[in-house]
């Protein structure tokens, strides 16, 4: 049993109604997993495609219209996510305006919030590729892919791999277009030290970067350096396999591996620990050993250097910094 | 201005370097005689960067030229030279002429819906080239083995240093040298290489596709292919896994094409690539794959048989390279990690019996980490089986064997792991990646199969 023609336009438009639906049900209440609403989405917009082949009614002609209008929205967003919406003010351009019309700048902020326009920004590019994909595709050969007359078996075959392919563009564009928004964002940065952007900044994995350079700034390229040990609690500068390429010609060690006459340097780490009160050395060091400890802040990466005392543990709790031996 | 300037030299050298593997590879696929120029594009740069690669080891083996830039040049100096000449030798008019028509006039005849896919396509590789070249390695084992080598030879120029600092010389070092050669010309974004890999499997295997289907399939298979999760994903890694499905997955079906078609080239092509995806990772087992369908081959075609039998010998040589190589390294205890002896070792394991009874977890490791990434194609997979089962689609039913067959690979690989070492079901990450082989099959499959001929898709 097949649905007949005249009652494609009637289809169409329920199976649109769908689509707003799911798009703006499940993206604001987030309540299927990304690939699994994608995927029905995608059910959905191949289905619209396929009737509205079958409809002939004028709005066609104004389809292009709608093409236009969500291409800008999309482009809008996507400007949207590349500024810093929040601290525009950082801006040399906008202050500068800001001066001579206060009373504008004062207004935008209060508007943004008053309309909840961050839930704007914070639609994903698959809101809008979508519509757009429909359009677009159902304006191309696509469209001569009768699904409504093939074969019972093909039918099914046809609707399930045009899903899976409408929803890998999808998933694939989103990829491109955070990529071009994280891309734009540290275009500025030194090559290396994009690392710590990727990497979820500072306060995640991509503090590795700039310890390691505070490390790099601290100590020759022929210093031998004691490392904390290999564990889930010092993942990163525990694991001289990793923590090498970050700090390589400097020589890295685990207690016990050399000669402690002739360390260098010891890492001062807190690691992961969850109560945030570890660090490591976890023994005490004589301060006749001891040149200097130099400590990094995590969030402000000042630097402190204290010609020590006796080094004990119970001090250096929850710090980052090098202990510097003679 | 003076950065700007820098940064358009350190992109304009990274190119070149990748087009100068392009030309050793280009010559390669002119001494095969692959006319098509989409698949001798995009066999250039996989034939081109393993022989450099390659020739770049021998030349520091052999005659102590260092790991520089000057090994680099002279590997590609006299590859070309020698290339070359056997060219002229050979009698064999190649063909070096890109014309842009050609080109364009290959995109003016594409419908409206093809252009579009390749749009899409264009888009995504663009996006793995945007990836790769403004952002640096950040992948664990890229930092922990495959670009540190590469960093510590391109400063000391061999590998010595690797014998103190461990943990190097684990894998064929394909991958680093393709950083090096970035490395030894001051340039830091070489993760661009992974971008090149891609765009020459997706051509490959476009060609290939091509073979038996429409034009609009093809591309369609394609951009599946590339849009596909963990291809694209790795796409953007410096791992060597994009690499060597890239190889494998190629190797399989040119074999299994030969195998159905008698054609020699596919044979040629086949074990070359066989050969070189023993360089990328040696102790994947899916080689053994492709020799077993040289085997069977054998009794087929028999003509080829002296072809077989001389490349087998140069893929055993480039897969026992490596091993060679460390071999002559002050420290005798360091080998690459070779699975070998566990097989044997299996073979006279009186305990494997005992051990049955991991079987169930083994299979549900397996379905957690292999089956799940390919769940969104299994039922396609049902309409395909019953058409080519239907329309006696025979080269299809070839590749389901092929596919079953690196199945039932994995599984027994799990199942040997299994026996060996307790923390066998905690890596479920590296099984996922081992087993990415499989998704190009698969897709192929799909994409091949007689499901497509009808009226459905009427195209040229």
């Amino acid at each position: 049993m097949y649905l007949k023609i005249n009652k494609s336009t009637s289809i169409l438009l329920l199976l649109s109604l769908l689509l707003i639906a799911i798009n703006s049900i499940v993206e604001l209440l987030s309540s299927l997993s990304f690939e699994s609403y994608i995927f029905l989405r995608s059910a959905v917009a191949v289905l619209i495609i396929f009737y509205l082949e079958k409809v002939k009614y004028k709005f066609k002609s104004y389809i292009n219209i709608f093409l236009v209008l969500f291409i800008i929205l999309f482009l809008f967003n996507f400007f949207l996510n590349i500024i810093d919406i929040y601290h525009l003010n950082n801006y040399k351009i906008i202050s500068n305006i800001c001066k001579s019309n206060n009373y504008l700048c004062e207004l935008i902020p209060i508007l943004f919030y008053k309309f909840k326009l961050f839930r704007f920004i914070t639609l994903s590019s698959v809101f809008f590729s979508f519509p757009i994909l429909i359009i677009i595709f159902s304006q191309s050969e696509f469209k001569k892919i009768d699904i409504i007359k093939s074969k019972k078996v093909k039918k099914v075959f046809i609707f399930l791999i045009s899903a899976i392919i409408f929803s890998s563009i999808a998933l694939g564009l989103q990829k491109v277009y955070l990529s071009t928004i994280q891309t734009l964002q540290v275009l500025n940065q030194n090559f290396d030290d994009r690392f710590t952007y990727k990497k979820g900044g500072t306060s995640y994995y991509g503090w590795i970067r700039v310890y390691s350079n505070f490390v790099i700034n601290n100590t020759n390229e022929k210093s031998n350096i004691l490392i904390p040990p290999q564990s889930d609690l010092y993942k990163m500068e525990g694991n001289k396999a990793y923590f090498r390429w970050f700090l390589y010609p400097r020589n890295l060690f685990h207690l016990g591996e050399y000669n402690m006459d002739e360390i260098d340097f010891f890492i001062l780490s807190p690691g992961e620990c969850n109560d945030g009160n570890c660090v490591w050395p976890d023994f005490e060091i004589e301060k006749e050993k001891i040149k200097e400890v130099i400590t990094i802040d995590r969030e402000s990466q000042e630097v402190f250097k204290v010609q020590s005392d006796n080094f004990n543990p119970e001090d250096y709790k929850n710090k980052w910094g090098l202990i510097k031996l003679y | 201005m003076g950065n700007l300037e820098e940064k358009i030299m350190e992109l304009v050298t990274i190119l070149v370097i990748q087009f100068i593997l392009i030309v050793v590879g280009y010559l390669i696929t002119q001494l095969l005689n692959i006319t098509n120029k989409i698949e001798s594009i995009g066999l250039s740069y996989l034939f081109g960067s393993s022989l450099i690669t390659i020739l770049f080891l021998i030349n520091h083996f052999l005659f102590k030229v260092s790991l520089g830039p000057e090994n680099f040049l002279i590997s590609v100096v006299s590859s070309i030279i020698v290339m070359y000449l056997l060219l002229l030798y050979n009698k064999k008019a190649f063909s070096v002429s890109f014309s842009p028509k050609y080109f364009l006039n290959r995109l003016n005849d594409l419908n409206c819906l093809e252009r579009m896919f390749i749009t899409i396509i264009v888009l995504i590789v663009g996006y793995t080239l945007s990836e790769n070249y403004f952002w640096p390695i950040t992948d664990w084992d890229a930092i922990a083995l495959y670009d540190f080598r590469a960093k510590v030879i391109s400063i000391q120029g061999n590998m010595l240093e690797g014998t103190r600092l461990g943990y190097f010389f684990q894998y064929p070092p394909y991958t680093s040298f393709l950083h090096v050669f970035g490395y030894i010309f001051d340039t830091s974004r070489v993760k661009i290489v992974y971008s090149f890999i891609y765009l020459s499997f997706l051509l490959v295997f476009y060609t290939l596709l091509r073979r038996k289907q429409p034009r609009f399939i093809s591309i369609l298979g394609v951009l599946f292919l590339s849009l596909n999760t963990q291809i694209l994903t790795h796409a953007t890694m410096a791992y060597t896994n994009l690499s060597y499905v890239s190889y494998i997955s190629i190797v399989l079906i040119y074999l299994t094409f030969w195998l159905y078609e008698k054609k020699r080239q596919d044979l040629i092509i086949g074990m070359i690539l066989i050969a070189m995806s023993t360089w990328v990772r040696a102790t994947d087992p899916f080689w053994y794959l492709g020799l077993l369908i040289l085997f069977i081959g054998m009794f087929k075609n028999k003509k080829d048989i002296k072809y077989i039998i001389t490349l087998f010998i140069i893929t055993i040589f480039t897969y026992k390279f490596w091993d060679i190589y460390l071999k002559t390294l002050p420290n005798p205890t360091i080998r690459s990690a070779s699975r070998e002896s566990l097989y044997l070792e299996l073979l006279f394991n009186k305990t494997i019996f005992s051990k049955l009874s991991n079987i169930p977890e083994v299979l549900l490791y397996f379905y957690n980490n292999v089956i799940v990434n390919i769940k969104y194609l299994l039922p396609l997979s049902i309409f395909t089986v019953y058409y080519d089962f239907k329309e006696n689609n025979k080269l299809n039913l070839y590749f389901y064997i092929l596919f079953v067959i690196s199945l039932l690979i994995i599984v027994l690989g799990i199942f040997v792991f299994s026996l060996f070492y307790e923390t066998w079901n905690l890596i479920g990450d590296s099984l996922q990646r081992l087993s990415m082989v499989i998704i190009p099959i698969f897709i192929f499959i799909i994409f091949n199969s007689s499901v497509w001929k009808e009226d459905v898709f009427k195209n040229k």
